[in-house]
């Protein structure tokens, strides 16, 4: 059954649906951040205008709708943070650049220790971030108590806070926003966005080019980028690519809304936990990775009973909230934890995948360097690292413990 | 709590347990991109697969049969 197009809401900024064109410069396989931000940037600093984004549901509805929103730069390489401060750079004047409100909030983590384990790590994090230019440094427990004083609620408490990490470059966005600021923008230049279009195979012809089989029909592109986070691997099976990605889910959850209490984002790797307060006062709670892979999107109680605990640890007086809202997101983990960016066996393939639990916050630095990569045949040394072979010549990278989630 | 049949002690808390990766054949090559294909490479199923899961408190490993779509446990074996 092919799906119609027909009922789908023709709003401000996402664009009225159009018939798919027999052929492409460019095609984008998923209308999520990474898709439409490349597709924006190949269109506005690459002069590539004949580009289709094809999204097989709505655009922005899966990971980009899915994260908690943190953008933060404070990883464990030099790589990936020097990858990441780009990021976060290119998030700062995001509004202005797309003429378009999406709520840059630079609100900084507190990376919050209970052990001397998390305390040594947290302080290697925070020397790297700040040898690389990043604002960081450590705080004692008094300074911690000083500027949340909520966590002094939970003093005294078995687990006592021996110090924090405050990286004051830490930010929040409006997830959405930044899909539609980029489809809204890519749009005026041409870019064309395709919802409810499933790719269904993929084919590379005799010449080169591709020939894609859709639900709304058969297009051809001279490049094709797959950027289908939760999807990567299926993606990839459709031109014969085995990629080192298991897809695990990541749950998260929302509170009642509170008056403000909380200004930074707190993350407590020990306790397995990171919460925020969004700018309607509810709290927006993340925890740990499923215990193993599925290709599912469901929550668990299991999940929600530990991470309540971990909260309860921190913020004792919120022991009577209610979960307004619970979802999970389908996260491609790779073996070293660290993104897979750029060209692939196949010329002209090209891959934004294994984004984890870190695809957010990579948005704009992601587009703009696979536009850069996929315009000009070259990759752009800041993504070098991340290519798929870096597992063929065993050069794998190591961002396992980045996070607050357990790897 | 979700749990897991241990072929040795029957049903358990899945806190018990560690997931140890889908059971693949052994590399018989010396090649090294058969290594790091084998290594890294993962089919990723969504559908019924065979996996390692290793009880902790007892430190043995066992084979369970599951569907990656539904999390639903279908068989589990002691491996040979």
């Amino acid at each position: 059954m092919t799906p119609s197009t027909a009922a789908l809401p023709t709003g401000r900024d996402i664009p009225a649906p159009t018939d798919l064109k027999p052929d492409y410069d460019v095609v984008i396989i998923g209308g999520g951040g990474h898709g439409c931000a490349t597709a924006y940037y190949l269109a506005k600093r690459f002069g590539v205008h004949r580009v289709a984004v094809l999204e097989r549901a709505y655009l922005g509805g899966g990971n980009t709708a899915r994260n908690t929103t943190i953008i933060r730069s404070n990883y464990s390489t030099p790589l990936a943070t020097r990858f990441f401060m780009r990021s976060l750079d290119l998030y700062r004047s995001l509004s202005e650049e797309l003429d378009f409100n999406i709520m840059f909030s630079p609100r900084g983590q507190l990376i919050l220790a209970h052990t001397d384990g998390t305390l040594r790590g947290i302080r290697r994090r925070c020397e790297l971030n700040r040898f690389m230019g990043g604002r960081s440094e450590m705080l004692d427990a008094e300074s911690v108590y000083g500027m949340v004083p909520a966590l002094a609620a939970g003093r005294g408490r078995a687990l006592p806070i021996l110090g924090a990490y405050w990286h004051s470059d830490g930010a929040t966005a409006r997830h959405d926003a930044v899909v539609w600021g980029y489809v809204k923008r890519a749009t005026e230049l041409g870019v064309e966005f395709h919802q409810r279009t499933e790719v269904q195979a993929v084919q590379q012809l005799p010449g080169g080019n591709f020939r894609l089989t859709t639900s709304r029909g058969v297009v051809e592109s001279a490049a094709v980028l797959q950027a289908t986070a939760g999807q990567s691997s299926a993606t990839a099976r459709m031109v014969g690519l085995r990629l080192p990605i298991q897809t695990i889910p990541l749950q998260a959850m929302v509170t009642l809304p509170y008056k403000p209490f909380l200004d930074p984002i707190v993350s407590a790797p020990d306790l397995h936990l990171y919460v925020l307060q969004s700018a309607r006062g509810e709290l927006v709670i993340g925890g740990d990775s499923d215990p193993a892979p599925l290709h599912s999107t469901r929550s668990t109680l299991e999940w929600k009973q530990e991470t309540a605990a971990s909260l309860l640890d921190v913020f004792p007086f919120l022991s009577e909230t209610c979960v307004l809202r619970q979802w999970a997101g389908a996260t491609d983990v790779t073996p070293d934890a660290s993104p897979i960016l750029g060209c692939t066996p196949l010329s002209n393939y090209w891959m934004s995948a294994g984004w984890g639990t870190w695809g957010f916050k990579a948005i704009p630095a992601s587009g703009l360097s696979m536009a850069e990569a996929i315009a000009s045949g070259r990759v752009p040394a800041l993504i070098q690292p991340f290519a798929l072979e870096r597992f063929q010549r065993l050069e794998l990278l190591n961002e396992l413990g980045s996070t607050s989630i357990a790897h | 709590m979700k749990r897991i049949d241990c072929p040795d002690l029957g049903r358990r808390n899945i806190t018990e347990f560690a997931w140890g990766g889908e059971v693949q054949a052994p590399v018989d090559s010396d090649d090294a991109a058969a290594w790091a294909a084998a290594l890294w490479q993962r089919p990723n199923a969504a559908g019924p697969v065979s996996e390692w899961w290793y009880h902790i408190p007892t430190s043995t490993w066992h084979i369970v049969q599951r569907n990656t779509l539904t999390d639903e446990q279908i068989g589990t074996a002691v491996p040979t």
